[in-house]
């Protein structure tokens, strides 16, 4: 099976953020793979090993840091990995990235794409939906279980849905899916997983090696306009009430009702 | 200053990670200022305890009578420069840590509880995995203020030997009492430190909050290292564990600084939070070495291949780290264990029973065997992790209720064996107030006697650090 895995590099979940000239900076924090995008690696691991000759492909689409990420995919299994980038692509929005994906992917044949439910970042979950309607694919979202037929011809897809689950039953291949946490449990590189890395290769696309419609670069052409970030305000720092317990009640008391105005 | 004067707001004071719940205190003063703690001590006649961070695990901090006297106002940290830095003794390990991680410099110590004062390290000369190439935290101290528990005062540096007398603010001196006892060569911090020709710093570092009280101390630091190659390791048999520390500390062609253990039962217990632990593994080591500079990463990777290719390792399945991140995560892996373990004691209404043994190479193995047997006999639930390296253990045991008295007695024959090899009953923890019994029987009455002269020129009234060691 010739497994696609699209995969973002983001901050690390833990990073404090600040704005900088209308940008989000955090100087210093770790860069890591969207966490969502770290199941779909790990679920085409987990399909290459009970289907052995299958062969995964990791695109990426961002700067030059994507390349360390893009290791770690490799040192987790993937056997190639593609970093898609070129200044022209700065600053786009998710169609438009799904449509470089897109003609990136086209490229080679393919039976499967796996992508994260969202990238933890901006939270958008456009790029997985959008990129299979380009392929002109079936696509299924917030995937929590893949099962496929014996000839692995297609699948009994399992996704989340509010409260609970549902299967969509008998998907033919190819299709795409969003992956959900509870895939899997992804795993953490090994000593020759790591060293296996080292050895391959990662190619680099720009916008000349795709075939891009000149329009779609175009700014008057993106979907969706920034118009500002800003961070959330921030919390009122708490007080400690001090002393016995029927001083700290009277307190609490005084506070509800003359400052807070509750009652 | 502070006052706390009623129950409840005494009653934090009243803890520490021990689940020891014999403490009472008259009172919790918090002074602002060096020259408010001096007044009280010079005013006052009670008995004293300091409190730190409450992270010990041997109630040290837990006075049985008494006022305690919290720094916790004296958390300042100075700007690190020439290798060293000033800091308050409330500072606590992650707060120094994360300011250094910005810095060209770096602490090696490395306790697993961070939330710990560094005042409550040096009082414990505390240790973590990093101590296996590094050194303990006497060593990576130059400097500190010290006050007497009759309010004198002396800053001690590094190279001031108790052969001359201690210096006093107020003109008095303090000598060295005329003793013959010496302390373990092993990791340790059962009774004082005392070595010919040492520094009177080292005899205060370790001294369980019953010598003095630091107020201010310099620590010396050591260049950043670019990064740190770590991972976790799984066996199918807890013995290859055993066979590749030794095959570590036989070679140097890999060099790694901390070298941590998980036995069996120590992973099950990870389980719940882990589940990609390897289903065969019986046993685990966190291994990470320093690199000192990043273009020596790869070889140093490539070193540790090699090296562990042909040892008896679940080698595929087995972690290891890529970015700052995962080394994070292995540390957390690392720290996730006594935090399950007090967790569950917690949750059972039980006192923490967990060694803190060490013994020198030469014993290693012999100690394994040792603990694998006795545990496994007594048939109480148990776990073993730490310092491997060290040969230094932590077993915590986890009895049923109607195991208790079971348990006081298979700690008892560990304890003998320890001390039988030469061993130390408190490598790191410091003995307080749970482990007097295991430091009589391990340095004797007669040398009791000597640890007690040490203490009568310091605190000649004894008002400090009341009932901790003796
Ligand atoms: C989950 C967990 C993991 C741990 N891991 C480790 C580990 O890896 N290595 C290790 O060594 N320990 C470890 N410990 C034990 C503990 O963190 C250390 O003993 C630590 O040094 C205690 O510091 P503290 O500030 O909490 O001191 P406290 O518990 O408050 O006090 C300890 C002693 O220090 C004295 N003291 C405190 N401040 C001063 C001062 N300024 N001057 C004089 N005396 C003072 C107190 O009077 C008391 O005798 C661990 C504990 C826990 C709960």
């Amino acid at each position: 099976m010739k497994i696609i895995v699209c995969m973002k590099q983001v901050l690390d979940t833990g990073a404090a953020i600040q704005i900088q000239d209308g940008k989000i900076a955090s100087p210093g924090s770790p860069l890591i793979m969207n966490p969502y995008d770290e199941f779909a690696v790990e679920e085409a691991v987990r399909i290459k090993t009970a289907l052995p000759d299958s062969d995964i492909t990791v695109f990426s689409l961002g700067p030059d840091s994507v390349k360390e990420t893009l290791k770690r995919a490799l040192a987790m299994g993937a056997d190639h990995a593609v970093h898609i980038f070129d200044p022209l692509f700065d600053g786009l929005d998710n169609s438009q990235i799904a449509r470089i994906l897109a003609s990136a992917i086209q490229q080679k044949p393919f039976d499967l794409v796996l992508c994260g439910r969202q990238a933890v970042d901006d939270d958008m979950a456009q790029v997985g939906p959008a990129l299979a309607v380009l392929l002109e694919i079936p696509f299924v979202t917030i995937v929590t279980k893949i099962q496929f037929s014996e000839n692995f011809q297609s699948a009994d897809i399992t996704r989340q849905v509010e409260g609970g689950s549902e299967v969509r039953k008998e998907v033919a291949l190819p299709f795409l899916v969003t992956c959900q946490k509870g895939l899997n449990e992804p795993r953490l590189p090994s000593l020759k997983g790591i060293m296996a890395a080292k050895k391959k290769e990662i190619q680099t696309l720009s916008a000349s090696d795709l075939d891009l419609d000149s329009q779609l670069l175009d700014p008057q052409n993106k979907s969706l306009q920034e118009v500002k970030l800003s961070l959330p305000p921030e919390r009122k720092k708490g007080i400690i009430l001090e002393g016995t317990d029927e001083d700290k009640a009277k307190q609490l008391a005084k506070i509800v009702r003359e400052e807070e105005k509750i009652i | 200053m502070i006052r706390k004067t009623s129950k409840e707001t005494i009653a934090p004071y009243l803890r520490d990670a021990s689940n020891y719940s014999g403490g009472v205190a008259e009172e919790v003063l918090i002074p602002e200022n060096p020259e408010e703690l001096t007044e009280v001590l010079k005013n006052d006649s009670r008995p004293v305890t300091i409190a730190g961070a409450g992270t010990g695990l041997t109630a040290s901090r837990i006075p049985s009578g008494g006022i305690i006297i919290s720094l916790e106002k004296f958390n300042e940290m100075e700007s690190p420069e020439n290798g060293e830095v000033w800091v308050g003794p409330a500072l606590t390990l992650t707060e120094l840590q994360e300011s250094l991680n910005h810095s060209d410099w770096f602490y090696p110590p490395n306790p697993t509880e961070t939330n710990a004062s560094i005042g409550g390290t040096l009082a414990t000369n505390a240790s973590g995995s990093r101590s296996f190439k590094f050194g303990v935290t006497r060593d990576f101290v130059h400097a500190a203020e010290c006050v007497l528990s009759d309010g004198r005062k002396v800053l001690i540096k590094r190279g001031h030997k108790i052969s001359e007398p201690l210096c006093m603010d107020d003109g008095s001196q303090v000598r060295f009492p005329e003793i013959t006892y010496t302390s373990p060569k092993c990791k340790n911090t059962a009774g004082y430190y005392v070595q010919p020709e040492m520094d009177w710093l080292d005899l205060f570092i370790g001294s369980d909050g019953t010598l003095g009280i630091f107020t201010k101390i310099c620590l010396k630091l050591i260049p950043q290292p670019a990064a740190f190659l770590s991972g976790v390791l799984f066996f199918g048999e807890e013995k290859f564990c055993w066979d590749l520390t030794t095959a570590i500390k036989s070679q140097s062609f890999v060099s790694p600084c901390s070298l941590e253990y998980f036995d069996r039962y120590s992973l099950e217990v990870l389980r719940e939070k882990y589940p990609n632990i390897p289903s065969q593994a019986k046993a685990a080591l966190f291994f990470e070495e320093d690199v000192e500079k990043q273009e020596m990463y790869d070889a140093k990777l490539e070193n540790w291949f090699n090296f562990l290719e042909d040892k008896n390792i679940l080698l595929d399945e087995s972690w290891f780290s890529q970015n700052e991140k995962d080394n994070k995560t292995f540390h957390e892996f690392r720290h996730e264990i006594p935090i399950l373990i007090n967790e569950k004691n917690s949750r059972a209404g039980r006192e923490k029973i967990g060694t803190d043994m060490a013994v020198s190479d030469n014993f290693f193995i012999e100690m394994m065997e040792f603990y694998e047997k006795t545990l496994s006999q007594s048939q109480i639930p148990y776990v073993i992790f730490g310092h491997l390296g060290d040969n230094h253990l932590h077993i915590n045991l986890l009895p049923k209720p109607d195991q208790l008295p079971l348990a006081g007695s298979v700690y008892d024959e560990i304890a003998q064996k320890i001390i039988s090899w030469k061993g130390t009953v408190s490598a790191e923890h410091g003995i307080g107030k749970k482990k007097r019994k295991y430091l009589y029987e391990m340095v004797g009455q007669k040398n009791i006697d000597e640890l007690k002269k040490i203490k009568s020129v310091l605190d000649p009234k004894g008002r400090l650090g009341k009932g901790n060691l003796f």
